[in-house]
């Protein structure tokens, strides 16, 4: 393909017109992939997603004369989607290219443009009033000639397909961009941008994820939900992609955004795993991060309509957390002794905790400033429940939710079942996430309300607005979520 | 140097391995499998196990250590080295047992050629799968006091297990062909399929390459 392509914002296509050709082809393209070809074309829709993840038993659009691909294939290119890894966001900017190919190729032989590109949604876009909302023609029921409109998915929320500006300030949040690092290196035990340094992982939930992967990508899948909220279902969603068009074009906004943010240089990353894909003549694609690291460069280069740095500000505790990441060694300093159950309600424990004897004991005596990591470990369980927010050191009998300066983070659950589940394609570990506290931590010090040997967690489900209770919500109490163990550890 | 070995706290149970591999390639004394010698077979076993198999274990080892305070980091590796050598051991006795009754009744180089086939069928199949994504597993580990060394304890057997699954047919393979240069081999195979995106059959065709040599 020649030249340097541009992915355009869906809103400011949508400002111009709702079905603005862009998004039409789109819709006619999905069409066709989803109707008119067979599970087993990798070009279909169905095999498209299935490369994501596919389960047999829970693929809501199963027919009965469905005819898989072979075996070796299914294995070679199915169940490949990389999350809580280094990985998660070269492997993902590889699918999307793949599938960008696929559906340009299908449009122009509809007829449509030569030239079609990948839309993407930025709902975290603070100079749009309604970056929030779902791109109506991702809602309406129809297409200008009155068919069916297949980018409406019926499952999904009721306030994101009702056009409410549903996400909240915990979906959108860009706090992944002031992270120094890409990625983490000793069992996921600190945060980073991207991910922990893994092998190949599409299984390991056990390591954490970086705090991209974690939001706005897991907050916006979750909150989406339906087919969004599982990693076999997600791709089906055709806002899948132009959400993870954002989330990739937040890779090119933070490596621009900083001099000292940089992708890793080893071996391991660049070239040490090969990923396959699909292009669009069925023909096999390998790629290795390193032809992919930048969009500009890559076989069919694309920019985005705008990289430009949505935080605009020097973030001034950058040098302190950078420290943390590449000169220390962690410790814990504590853990929880037993599993914390959420079942829909505010819930807090308390754990007990040291001080550092190790390493971080030197560099506190040395002066070195530290930074603390909370580790939510082995969440598990059923369904596609709600989020949480997870606060620090809530003081007894107030509302955690009038303390916005003592949340840690939130939790979103998008993989919770598939990642729950021993299989062939996942360990069973469930999610495991790291929030970083020190900031917290120095605040409560500096209000005395610090205890050295002792730290309260609160959980707190996050309520969308005024919707209804979805089912699945109000399954919540018959199907806990069980977090395994929380721990800090301080670097 | 310390600062090597503060970040790599399992570096001792890796000597161990290195000990242990020195010690089978200095030994002139041939494995034993026969049940009549069982305390000798299955020390063999165990030397082999800790050779060939602690390796493997660095990776949830050092995450043991990592998700333990400082304090008790190496009891911790300890604990998680018991409960793996106790897993290894338990199918150790049964298979010298099976072996030593096999061997009535085969010849150990028939039996040895046989376990390669059987090695190789095994690692392209879907139990092996499993227990290579189940080698992933995490657990929650008490932070301290007895169920803090209980728990690794735990971790360290629900591994071993997994790898005993994983690795069963390659170590019994390995302990019949009285070849240290096919130890090393089929070491190199758990190493380069241990993570396999996309199939193992490299490693079976390995298996079944070394069944023609033997």
């Amino acid at each position: 393909m020649a030249g340097k392509r541009t992915r355009p914002d869906v809103w400011t296509l949508t400002k111009q017109d709702v079905w603005h050709p862009t998004i039409l082809w789109y819709a006619k393209a999905v069409h066709e992939m989803l109707q008119n070809r067979k599970l087993k074309d990798p070009t279909s829709w169905r095999y498209q997603s299935a490369i994501h993840e596919y389960v047999a038993g829970n693929d809501p659009l199963s027919k009965p004369d469905d005819e898989l691909p072979s075996q070796s294939n299914q294995k070679r290119f199915w169940n490949q989607c990389q999350h809580f890894s280094w990985f998660f966001l070269p492997w993902h900017r590889a699918y999307l290219a793949m599938f960008e190919e696929i559906v340009a190729k299908t449009i122009k032989e509809m007829g449509g443009p030569a030239d079609w590109s990948l839309p993407y949604w930025n709902y975290s876009n603070a100079g749009n009033a309604d970056a929030r909302r779902l791109p109506p023609a991702f809602r309406e029921a129809n297409m200008p000639d009155g068919t069916a409109n297949p980018l409406r998915v019926k499952g999904r929320s009721s306030a994101a397909n009702q056009g409410k500006a549903f996400l909240l300030d915990d979906d959108v949040t860009l706090d992944c961009l002031l992270e120094p690092a890409f990625n983490s290196n000793l069992f996921g035990v600190q945060t980073s941008f991207a991910g922990p340094r893994t092998k190949f992982n599409h299984d390991d939930s056990s390591l954490g994820m970086g705090t991209v992967d974690q939001a706005p990508h897991g907050q916006v899948h979750g909150a989406i939900g339906g087919w969004m909220g599982g990693f076999n279902t997600a791709a089906l969603d055709p806002i899948f992609w132009l959400h993870h068009a954002n989330i990739d074009r937040l890779w090119s906004v933070w490596l621009s955004r900083d001099a000292s943010h940089a992708n890793p240089t080893t071996a391991d990353f660049l070239t040490d795993i090969v990923f396959e894909f699909n292009g669009a003549s069925g023909n096999v694609v390998k790629f290795t991060c390193k032809q992919v690291l930048d969009s500009r460069a890559m076989p069919s280069p694309y920019q985005y309509q705008d990289e430009s740095d949505p935080l605009d500000t020097v973030f001034e505790g950058l040098e302190e957390r950078r420290a943390a990441m590449t000169d220390r060694i962690p410790e814990m300093v504590g853990a929880t002794e037993t599993p914390v159950v959420l079942t829909g309600k505010p819930v807090s424990t308390t754990m007990a905790i040291t001080q550092p004897t190790g390493p971080v004991l030197e560099s506190l005596e040395a002066g070195a400033p530290t930074e603390r990591y909370l580790n939510i470990e082995n969440i598990t369980g059923e369904g596609e429940p709600k989020s949480y927010r997870v606060y620090v050191n809530v003081p007894a009998g107030d509302d955690a939710e009038s303390h916005p300066e003592l949340l840690a983070g939130t939790l979103p659950m998008f993989g919770l079942q598939e990642s729950s589940r021993a299989s062939e394609r996942h360990a069973g570990n469930g999610l495991h996430y790291v929030l970083r506290v020190g900031d917290i931590v120095k605040r409560l010090q500096a209000r005395n309300d610090w205890d050295d040997a002792a730290v309260r967690l609160t959980f707190v489900p996050v309520r969308r607005g005024e919707e209804a209770p979805s089912p699945l919500e109000s399954n919540e109490a018959a199907s806990p979520i069980r977090v395994g163990r929380i721990s800090l550890h301080v670097a | 140097m310390r600062a090597w070995l503060r970040r790599h706290p399992e570096w001792w149970m890796i000597a161990m391995s290195a000990a242990a591999w020195a010690m089978l390639l200095a030994s002139r004394v041939p494995p034993h499998h026969a049940a009549a010698d069982v305390r000798m077979a299955l020390s063999d076993w165990l030397l082999m196990t800790a050779a060939m198999m602690l390796p493997l274990a660095v990776t949830p080892v050092r995450g043991t250590a990592a998700r333990s305070l400082w304090s008790r980091r190496h009891w911790a590796i300890a604990a998680f080295v018991i409960g793996y050598g106790l897993a290894w051991c338990t199918a150790g006795a049964f298979f010298i047992v099976a072996v030593g009754a096999a061997a009535r009744l085969i010849e150990l180089h028939v039996l040895s050629i046989v376990m390669l086939l059987v090695a190789a069928a095994w690692h392209v199949g879907p139990a092996r799968r499993r227990a290579v994504l189940a080698c992933d597993r995490s657990m929650p580990l008490a932070p301290s006091g007895w169920r803090a060394n209980w728990d690794c304890v735990s971790f360290g057997m629900f591994f071993g297990r997994q790898c005993v699954i994983r690795c069963w047919a390659a170590m019994l393979a390995a302990s019949l062909i009285h070849s240290a240069a096919g130890m090393i081999l089929i070491s190199l195979i758990g190493f380069v399929e241990e993570r396999p995106p996309s199939g193992a059959t490299t490693g079976a065709f390995a298996f079944v390459a070394l069944a023609t040599v033997v």
